[in-house]
C-alpha cells in the first residue's frame, strides 16, 4: 500500500502541480493535498492493520438489521454465493 | 465534434455498457432460483423511470450540470446537501465496481495484490478520463459492436450446446424470492443509470435524440433477462443461487465440437463490460467531486480521487465473503433511495421553480 501511495503522489506532483503551481490555482493545490492527506491517513492506517480511523462500512453495518428483516418478511434463505 | 460533446447515440451506448456493467457476470438476483428471469424482468421499470426523470430534468435546464440545478432550485444549502449525499453515492457504487472487477480478474486470470490490482485498473480508466468524455464516448462507439458480436454469438451457443429450458419450469411457484430478486435487481444494475446525470449536460443532440437512450436501455435490459434464462436453463437453478460468477461458470459447460473452455474468448466481453461501468462511475464521481466543491477544472482531480478510490476499496471492502452479501442484500437500503429520490426530489422542485418563473414573468408583464 504504501508504494501505490508513493507511486500515485509522484505521478499527481509531476503531471498536476506544475500547471496549477502556474496557474496559481492555490485553492485546488489545497483541495488536491487535502485528498492526499486523507488516501495517505487512511492507506498507512490500512498498511498497519490500525482500526483507529472511521471506516465508511459502519453505514452498511446499521443497515443489517433493515436488510434481515426483509428476508424474513419474504421467508428467503441466506445462500452464500461462493 | 467538440471535445466535451458526445452524441446521443455514444450515451445510448455508455448507457448499454452501464446496464450490462458486473451485473452480467454476478447476477445479483439469482436468489429467485428458476424464475431469476421474472426478477430481472420485474427490475426494469425502476431503471426506465429514473433514466425518464432525469432526461425531463435535463431538458428542462438544458447544459446544466444536475448538481447547479439542484442548487437553483432548492437553494444553495439544501441543494449542496443534497447533492453531497449523491457524491458519496457516486463514491460507494464506484468502490464496489472497482473490487467486483479485481475478484473477476483475481478469481479467473491473476495472481497479484489487491492493491496492485485496482491500481492498474483506477491507472487504466484514468487515462480515458483525461482524454475527455468524447474519447470514453468514442471507446464506447467502437467497443459496443465487438460486445454486441460475443453476445450473439455466446447466445447461440448456450442455445445450440447446453441449455435445456424444462430447468425454467414450473414457473412462479413461490413470488417471495422473486420479490426480493427484483429489488436487488433493481438496485444494480437498473438504478445506476441514474449516473448518467452527469452525461447529459454533454449531449450535443438530446432534445431531438434522446430515445436512442432509451433503446439503449431496454436492449441491455433485454440481453439480461436473456442471460438470466439461459443461464439456468445451463446450471439449473440450485447452481445458480450457490454460483459467484454464474454466467461464467455456465460458459466454462459448453463445448463447441472439439473446442473446450471457451469461456476464455468470452472473458474479454465480461471485462469490457465491468470496465466501461467501473469508468462511467469512476468519471461521474469526479464531475460529482468538481461541482460539489465548485471547481471549473476537473483534470487535477482525476488521480487524487483514484487514489482515494483505492485506498477506501482496500480499507472497506475486505473480507469477500461479507462484502459479496453485503453489497447484494444491504446496499439496496443504501443506495435504491438516493438513485430514485435524488432525480425525483430535484425534479419536483424543477417544476414547481418553473411554475413560479413563469407566474412572476406574467405577474411582471
Amino acid at each position: 500500500m504504501l508504494l501505490i501511495l508513493v507511486i500515485f503522489i509522484a505521478l499527481i506532483v509531476i503531471l498536476e502541480l506544475p500547471e496549477l503551481l502556474k496557474g496559481k490555482a492555490y485553492r485546488d493545490i489545497i483541495i488536491v493535498t487535502l485528498l492526499l492527506f486523507l488516501s495517505a491517513a487512511y492507506g498507512i492506517a490500512y498498511h498497519l492493520h490500525s482500526e483507529m480511523l472511521p471506516n465508511p462500512n459502519h453505514i452498511f453495518y446499521s443497515l443489517d438489521p433493515l436488510a434481515e428483516y426483509f428476508q424474513s418478511l419474504l421467508q428467503i434463505g441466506d445462500e452464500i454465493q461462493l | 465534434m467538440n471535445e466535451n460533446k458526445i452524441a446521443s447515440r455514444q450515451a445510448a451506448f455508455l448507457t448499454f455498457f452501464l446496464i450490462l456493467g458486473t451485473a452480467i457476470i454476478y447476477m445479483p438476483e439469482s436468489i429467485a432460483g428458476r424464475d431469476t428471469w421474472l426478477s430481472t424482468l420485474i427490475a426494469v421499470p425502476v431503471g426506465m423511470y429514473i433514466l425518464m426523470v432525469i432526461i425531463t430534468l435535463q431538458m428542462m435546464f438544458p447544459g446544466r450540470n444536475i448538481m447547479d440545478i439542484s442548487e437553483l432550485v432548492l437553494g444553495k444549502w439544501a441543494g449542496r446537501i443534497l447533492n453531497a449525499f449523491y457524491v458519496w453515492l457516486l463514491f460507494v457504487i464506484t468502490t464496489f465496481y472497482l473490487y467486483d472487477l479485481f475478484i473477476l480478474l483475481d478469481i479467473v486470470i491473476l495472481d497479484l495484490t489487491r492493491q496492485i490490482h485496482y491500481s492498474i485498473l483506477i491507472l487504466l480508466a484514468a487515462y480515458c478520463i483525461y482524454k475527455g468524455i468524447n474519447a470514453v464516448a468514442r471507446l464506447a462507439d467502437l467497443l459496443v459492436w465487438l460486445v454486441a458480436l460475443s453476445l450473439a454469438l455466446g447466445i447461440f451457443i448456450s442455445i445450440v450446446s447446453g441449455a435445456n429450458f424444462s430447468y425454467l419450469a414450473p414457473v412462479l411457484v413461490d413470488w417471495k424470492p422473486v420479490i426480493a430478486g427484483s429489488l436487488y435487481a433493481a438496485n444494480w444494475p437498473f438504478a445506476q443509470v441514474s449516473v448518467l446525470i452527469m452525461y447529459l449536460p454533454f449531449i450535443s443532440d438530446l432534445a431531438e435524440k434522446r430515445r436512442a437512450i432509451y433503446y439503449g436501455y431496454l436492449i441491455g435490459a433485454l440481453i439480461l433477462v436473456i442471460r438470466s434464462i439461459l443461464v439456468v436453463s445451463i446450471l439449473g437453478a440450485e447452481i445458480t443461487k450457490i454460483t459467484r460468477h454464474p454466467i461464467y461458470q455456465a460458459l466454462r459447460l459448453l463445448d463447441v465440437g472439439t473446442f473446450e473452455r471457451i469461456d476464455m474468448i468470452f472473458f474479454a466481453l465480461l471485462f469490457i463490460t465491468g470496465f466501461f461501468a467501473l469508468l462511467i462511475w469512476y468519471q461521474g464521481l469526479i464531475l460529482g467531486v468538481q461541482k460539489l466543491l465548485d471547481r471549473a477544472e476537473m483534470r487535477y482531480l482525476i488521480l487524487p480521487v483514484g487514489l482515494l478510490l483505492v485506498v477506501f476499496t482496500s480499507y472497506m471492502l475486505t473480507v469477500d465473503m461479507e462484502v459479496f452479501a453485503r453489497q447484494v442484500r444491504v446496499l439496496p437500503f443504501h443506495s435504491l433511495p438516493i438513485h430514485i429520490l435524488y432525480p425525483t426530489i430535484i425534479y419536483i422542485a424543477g417544476k414547481i421553480y418553473k411554475k413560479r418563473n413563469t407566474a412572476s414573468r406574467a405577474a411582471v408583464r
